[in-house]
């Protein structure tokens, strides 16, 4: 009996590898909030190692950070809202992996805490801002965007807040 | 990764719940829609701007712009461009003003073409009644004209048409029964 039990338990851990190569040994419950792996496990694929190549091992360790503290059921709503509002104080950078990761692996609620925390990051800044917080170019001629400044003249003027944050 | 890289699909998704929780307004928009063609074209996305329109606008179901045709995303365009200066021209006069032509831009082209060709048609057939009463009274008038115009002053025949051919029949009678009596005798 205590042998089948074990056994059981060996069979729900998954084992998730980045793209790095880093391996990570996860509770099948808790790594099937992930859509995509939930997928493989039913599929029967899930005997070996996952391997995760669009996932690097920092966005990775993020994202089971998030589904550790999201199935368990220790905690409760309040402590889960200031985990999540903790969670996304990092990097844009980061924030855009983790959603990427999360687009990838189908955990909706991931990539919705994330979205939300890149518009809360887009929310009234100049256009300059937002080019350089998201590293974005210009392609644009000097002839295009004033044109499409006069069409809306209106939208850029008033308090546009031009720090960074 | 860098925001270029991110695919059309997540950036609809952060534009989306932008607008939903952030409150994402007009110059939101605006802004991203400068930066780069890329996020113009994802900004430019209709649905955003409706969605935008009828947190402006409850009383304008987003459903009806969605079903009708590109007629009423054209009228859509004109609404979101009016509620943007709306919201931009903050004086209550000014802006009721703006809400009246708002509400005005928000009737279909069809329908309002519709509605005017129907009162032009009710004027139309106004006019001809008037006109057929007008001919009606016209004829009228000739045969009241004809009337007076055949109409000749005649004592005898004027006054008492039916009574006299009679008397003058007696009175010619009693002026040929004298006048024999008076050859007679």
């Amino acid at each position: 009996m205590a042998e089948a039990a074990s056994s059981t338990i060996e069979k729900n851990n998954l084992t998730l590898k980045s793209s790095y190569g880093d391996e990570f040994v996860l509770e099948e419950s808790i790594a099937i909030q992930s859509v995509t792996i939930k997928n493989m496990v039913e599929d029967g694929c899930s005997s070996s190692v996952i391997p995760l190549s669009k996932v690097d091992t920092g966005t990775l360790i993020k994202v089971i950070e998030y589904m550790k503290m999201h199935s368990s059921t220790s905690s409760n709503e309040e402590e889960i809202q200031n985990f999540d509002k903790e969670f996304v104080r990092i990097s844009i950078k980061t924030i855009l992996n983790i959603l990427e990761a999360a687009n990838f692996l189908d955990i909706r609620s991931l990539l919705d805490l994330c979205a939300e925390a890149v518009a809360n990051r887009i929310k009234n800044k100049t256009p300059e801002v937002v080019r350089k917080i998201f590293n974005i170019t210009s392609d644009f001629t000097p002839e295009e965007e004033a044109e499409i400044r006069n069409e809306t003249p209106w939208a850029f003027e008033g308090d546009l807040d031009h720090s960074l944050d | 990764m860098s925001a270029s890289a991110l695919p059309d699909e997540l950036w609809r998704r952060i534009l989306e719940i932008g607008i939903e929780f952030y409150n994402f307004n007009y110059k939101d928009l605006c802004c991203l829609s400068i930066t780069c063609r890329r996020l113009n074209r994802l900004s430019d996305d209709d649905s955003l701007w409706s969605s935008l329109f009828s947190a402006d606008f409850p009383q304008y179901p987003i459903k009806q712009h969605r079903s009708s045709s590109s007629v009423s995303n054209k009228s859509l365009y004109k609404i979101r461009q009016a509620s943007v200066a709306l919201n931009v021209w903050q004086p209550e006069v000014v802006r009721g003003k703006q809400k009246q032509i708002v509400e005005q831009c928000n009737v279909p082209v069809n329908n309002r073409i519709h509605a005017i060709e129907m009162e032009l048609k009710l004027c139309k057939q106004q006019v001809e009644g008037f006109e057929k009463a007008l001919r009606v009274e016209k004829r009228r008038m000739q045969a009241a004209k004809e009337k007076l115009a055949s109409v000749e002053y005649h004592p005898l025949r004027d006054f008492n048409l039916a009574v006299t051919p009679i008397a003058e029949q007696a009175m010619r009678k009693r002026l040929r029964t004298s006048s024999s009596k008076e050859t007679r005798s």
